[in-house]
C-alpha cells in the first residue's frame, strides 16, 4: 500500500487536485486544514513577529490531503494534473509518497 | 480507469431519438443489451433516483447519468449522441448532446469514481466535445477518444 501526503498551498486548486486523485484511483482521501508554524509564531509569540515580513505572499494556511492506493499512483496523478492544472505542478503543491508495509 | 477500458463499440449510438431525460435514459439503458430486461428496470430506477439528487447534466451539452448497483457485474458504459439535443434539466439549462451512461457494480466503487472523473475531464475540453458531436460513426468516436484516453 502507498500513502500520500499532499501539501496544497494554492487552495483554489483543491477541486482539481481531488478530481485528479479520484481519477488516479487514490482512496481514503482526507483533507486537513493546516496552519504553518511561521504564522503561529509570528502572530502569537512577540519575539518572532518579524517573521511575518519574510512570509511574502504566504498566507500561512494550506490544506494537507492524505490518501492511499494499492499501486503507485504518482505518475498517473502527475499526468492527469499536467492536463487539468499544469500550473499547480510548477508551484503550490508538494507531494510525498511512502510505501506502507501494513495497514489494519 | 479510462473510458476505452469499458466502452464497447456496440454500445455507441449516434442518433438518439429521445427528447426528454427519462426517455433518453431508457434509450441508453436499452443499448446495454447484455443486461437482462428485469435488471434494466432496477437500473433505470436507480439512475433516476441519482438524477433526483442533482442533474448529471453538467453543462456544455454533456450528461453523465450513472449508478452503482448490485444488478450488474463489472462496469457497463453506453455512449449516445443526440443531434437535436435533449432537455436533461442540465445545470446550465442548455440542451444535452453528448450522453454517457455508466452502470457499475457497487464493489467497484474506486474504479467507478475514477471513470466518472476521467470522463468529466476529457469532456471538459471544448475541442473534444466538438469532435465527438460531429462524429460520423462509432469507429470515429473510438478514434477521438483514443486521442485523449
Amino acid at each position: 500500500m502507498n500513502l500520500y501526503i499532499f501539501i496544497l498551498e494554492r487552495e483554489e486548486f483543491l477541486d482539481d487536485l481531488l478530481e485528479a486523485m479520484i481519477e488516479a484511483e487514490i482512496e481514503g482521501i482526507s483533507i486537513i486544514d493546516a496552519t504553518g508554524a511561521k504564522k503561529v509564531l509570528a502572530e502569537d509569540i512577540p519575539i518572532f513577529a518579524g517573521i511575518i515580513q519574510a512570509m511574502q505572499g504566504d498566507r500561512g494556511r494550506h490544506k494537507i490531503i492524505l490518501g492511499t492506493s494499492e499501486n503507485n499512483a504518482i505518475y498517473e496523478l502527475r499526468e492527469i494534473l499536467s492536463d487539468l492544472a499544469p500550473e499547480l505542478l510548477d508551484k503550490g503543491l508538494r507531494i510525498y509518497s511512502f510505501r506502507v508495509e501494513q495497514g489494519i | 480507469m479510462k473510458i476505452l477500458d469499458v466502452l464497447d463499440i456496440h454500445h455507441i449510438k449516434l442518433d438518439l431519438e429521445s427528447k426528454s431525460k427519462e426517455s433518453v435514459i431508457d434509450e441508453l439503458i436499452s443499448i446495454l443489451t447484455e443486461i437482462p430486461e428485469n435488471k434494466r428496470s432496477v437500473i433505470r430506477k436507480e439512475v433516476m433516483e441519482r438524477e433526483a439528487i442533482k442533474s448529471t447534466g453538467i453543462g456544455h451539452g454533456i450528461a453523465i447519468p450513472h449508478t452503482e448497483t448490485d444488478s450488474v457485474e463489472g462496469i457497463h458504459v453506453a455512449f449516445g449522441l443526440s443531434k437535436k439535443g435533449v432537455d436533461f434539466l442540465a445545470l446550465d439549462g442548455e440542451p444535452v448532446y453528448l450522453l454517457i451512461l455508466v452502470v457499475a457494480n457497487k464493489k467497484l466503487n474506486l474504479k467507478y469514481l475514477s471513470l466518472l472523473a476521467h470522463v468529466a475531464r476529457i469532456l471538459s475540453k471544448e475541442d473534444i466535445r466538438n469532435k465527438l458531436k460531429s462524429a460520423s460513426s462509432p469507429e470515429n468516436i473510438i478514434e477521438i477518444l483514443k486521442e485523449v484516453d
